[in-house]
């Protein structure tokens, strides 16, 4: 019973955190190559709740534009295309829930 | 004998993630559990929870982890108490370095709610020699 609780509640929460998850990468658009680490804690925060609530690609591909921000990669060619891999993650997962 | 386990002193600066472990170990691990955001949360001194087991997030703003575990180190009432920590990056380097602080215990993030109470309570008792 414990765990069919804590199941519920768990869905509840990612389905918030889905529905949030577009002003997330919407802020993360909005920083400028000088933010790194603002950059760092919206994707850090990602893959943290991404993990915890299910969406395990999600949290991968947020650890991956973690490691591009830590490497002096935030603003570089190489993080667009991550980050617009990530979005794309997180409107597939929007989809397949509603 | 191992130790019970009942009282965890958490720590942790993300509320959704917050909210999911509390729910994890109370609903789950019927622990009694006392849920601070930060680090300065958990060393005021109008904290009179009595814990078990110290279990801190690595990466916080202002304090990180094990700058919280010094901290409480340093406090009485909590300079004897286990400690493990939950963190994002499980290399075996970092894994090292948790340990030389003196964690009993490294939890790798994301974590799965549904095994985490079971996880705990592995390492609890390995510490304690079961």
């Amino acid at each position: 019973m414990a765990a069919d609780v804590l199941q519920a509640r768990l869905r509840e929460m990612g389905e918030r955190f889905l529905a949030s998850l577009g002003e997330e990468l919407a802020a993360l658009r909005a920083l400028t190559s000088d933010a790194p680490d603002a950059a760092n804690a919206i994707v850090h925060r990602i893959a943290g709740r991404a993990g915890t609530f299910g969406f395990p690609a999600i949290s991968i591909q947020a650890s991956r534009l973690e490691s591009l921000i830590i490497d002096g990669q935030f603003g570089a060619p190489a993080f667009e295309p991550a980050l617009a891999e990530l979005e794309a993650l997180a409107s597939a997962a929007r989809e397949a829930v509603q | 004998m191992i130790p019970t386990l009942q009282n965890i002193l958490y720590v942790e600066d993300d509320a959704d993630i917050r909210q999911v472990t509390v729910m994890t170990l109370e609903l789950v691990g019927c622990l009694s559990v006392k849920a601070c955001a930060s680090g300065a949360e958990a060393v005021a001194p109008d904290n009179d929870f009595r814990p078990d087991l110290l279990l801190l997030d690595v990466m916080m703003p202002e304090m990180d982890g094990p700058t919280t575990l010094a901290h409480l180190r340093r406090d009485q009432r909590f300079s004897a108490v286990p400690a493990m920590f939950f963190t994002a990056t499980v290399r075996p380097e970092e894994v090292s370095r948790l340990q030389e602080l003196g964690a009993i215990g490294v939890i790798g993030k994301p974590f799965d709610p549904q095994t985490l109470v079971e996880e705990l309570r592995r390492k609890w008792d390995a510490h304690h020699g079961g």
